[in-house]
């Protein structure tokens, strides 16, 4: 008698709110390890090549950037925990859901016409005579060939 | 036939293991030349490309500090090669080979101008080259790398050409401080890093914003601002005086001395007699069908059994809220109940507050369970 219960109950929006930019923070996190893992990685070359300077932290951080970037990301897991606080009933679900926000976000920028707008060129061929591109190839690609 | 890429040779050399989980993590099997572990960030394009870059997860790799010069013209490999005869520069590979070169080996990569070599060559030495800026000279042939669009610009390849090249004769190329330079970089880097700052607290505030400022307008407009309802007294996001809040989302002052108990998602509190039961219960709102409709599809079903007598089934008020109220008697367990039900939906969330109470109790039941809603806040 009475009227059917849920099996779970909502949590609050505040709590979300919190669990989910703790799963944003998760996503930059993961960031800031790769960069840490490339610095790392230049240190560990440039000692194979005896080389007397080693470089620095600060060339693999962008700071500004970073910084507004974990910012975002900290917003949009939030957002996103506030966004599906009704349908949440565990603190688990509330991380998952605010991490996915930046990684689906994240995601965008495997399009290469994304990463040629970003770069501002496209990563030229040998005959143009340009040796810089400014934006890595996606993953596995190779360049056109001439 | 063509030569196998370098992607193909590493995925030859590696098992199944690093395979998979170079596809899972779509890690790149070139990742020992990574150009982003050799050359970092690259800083010199606008704040909002590099803010979505890394938004976005794109790597912005910082230009080779060779490559202002080979824009300008021909490299130490160029003049090599004309000296010798055998191409050096992809480029002039391209034209004396059919095809089949990958500018990303390092065999056919360009060697910075700056004579330093190509870290990712590893294929032996070309010998000891020149550095910057120690090699420098009227009699150096060596062309010098040129930062033209950088930060930190060393002077245009033009001008690095006509001061440094041993036609024109002319002074060595004047380097400016690099403690200046260092210092003006600092104040940049600082004036970057704040106003990165405050668009990122800015974006931050208006995600918030957007998305808070509705909620808070719906809890302002379920405030009744006055007693209008039969039962309201009282409601907002603020709990009464010596309220207990439940975690479920609501508070409420339940009677004194009584026996808590908490099954599912209600929470029922029994007189110690056992006389009366209090029950609150907070639900995922159904939307197939109204309260109403729901209660009375029980109604009709309980119609003709344990002696169910139907009091009241109608659509109320509940502290400005549209609320439904059923009240009836039955017997259960030889014994005659009354039983009040009184549930509205707030948001996705529906909230029944009921009372069963013996019939001979039913004055003190009823003012109890007012005394029950009245308290009951939702948050």
């Amino acid at each position: 008698m009475g009227t059917a219960v849920a099996e779970g109950t909502a949590m609050e929006w505040t709590v979300c709110a919190v669990y989910g930019a703790l799963g944003g923070l998760v996503v930059e996190a993961v960031a800031f390890y790769g960069r840490i893992a490339a610095w790392q990685r230049a240190r560990h070359q440039a000692l194979a090549r005896n080389r007397k300077r080693l470089p620095g932290f600060g060339k693999y951080v962008d700071a500004p950037s970073d910084i507004a970037v974990a910012l975002t990301r900290l917003g949009l897991g939030a957002g996103a925990g506030i966004a599906f606080h009704s349908q949440l009933t565990g603190p688990l679900a509330a991380l998952a859901v605010g991490a996915s926000a930046p990684a689906l976000i994240a995601q965008l920028g495997g399009a290469r016409t994304v990463q040629e707008v970003l770069g501002g060129a496209r990563a030229t061929a040998p005959e143009s005579g340009v040796a810089s591109p400014s934006v890595a190839l996606p993953k596995g690609a190779e360049a056109v060939e001439p | 036939m063509s030569e196998p890429t370098e992607t193909t040779r590493v995925a030859e050399r590696e098992g199944f293991g690093h395979r998979y989980w170079r596809s899972l993590t779509e890690a790149d099997p070139r990742d020992t030349d990574d150009p982003f572990v050799e050359h970092g960030r690259n800083k010199t394009l606008p704040f909002w490309r590099r803010y979505l870059a890394a938004l976005l997860g794109v790597t912005l790799v910082a230009p080779e500090p060779g490559g202002a010069a080979l824009q300008a013209g021909r490299t130490e490999e160029t003049e090599q090669a004309e000296a010798t005869g055998v191409p050096a520069s992809p480029a002039d590979r391209g034209r004396s080979h059919a095809s089949g070169f990958s500018p990303s080996r390092p065999s056919e990569r360009p060697r910075p101008a700056d004579g330093r070599r190509d870290p990712r060559d590893r294929r032996g030495s070309h010998g000891p080259l020149p550095r910057r800026p120690a090699s420098t000279g009227p009699g150096s042939t060596h062309r010098r790398a040129t930062f033209a669009g950088g930060p930190l610009s060393y002077g245009s390849p033009q001008q690095a050409s006509a001061q440094g090249s041993p036609a024109s004769g002319g002074p060595p190329p004047q380097w400016p401080s690099f403690r200046a330079a260092s210092a003006s970089s600092r104040r940049h880097g600082l004036r970057l890093a704040l106003s990165g700052l405050a668009v990122g607290l800015i974006g931050a505030g208006v995600t918030l914003g957007v998305i808070l400022v509705p909620l808070v307008m719906t809890n302002e407009g379920n405030d009744p601002g006055g007693n209008q309802g039969s039962a309201s007294t009282q409601a907002g996001p603020t709990p009464p005086k010596g309220a207990r809040v439940e975690p479920a989302g609501f508070a409420w002052i339940p009677p004194k001395g009584w026996k808590r108990t908490e099954h599912g998602d209600a929470i029922t509190y029994t007189a110690p007699d056992g006389s009366q039961q209090i029950t609150a219960s907070v639900a995922m709102a159904a939307t197939s069908y109204g309260l109403l409709d729901g209660w009375e599809e029980q109604d009709r079903s309980m119609t003709g059994k344990r002696d169910y007598h139907l009091l009241r089934l109608e659509q109320t008020d509940f502290q400005n809220r549209s609320a439904a109220v059923w009240e009836y008697t039955y017997t259960s367990d030889g014994t005659s109940r009354h039983t009040v039900e009184l549930a509205f939906t707030e948001g996705v969330e529906t909230y029944r507050i009921a009372t069963r109470y013996r019939p001979a109790t039913a004055p003190r039941g009823r003012a109890v369970y007012d005394k029950v809603l009245d308290g009951f806040t939702v948050l």
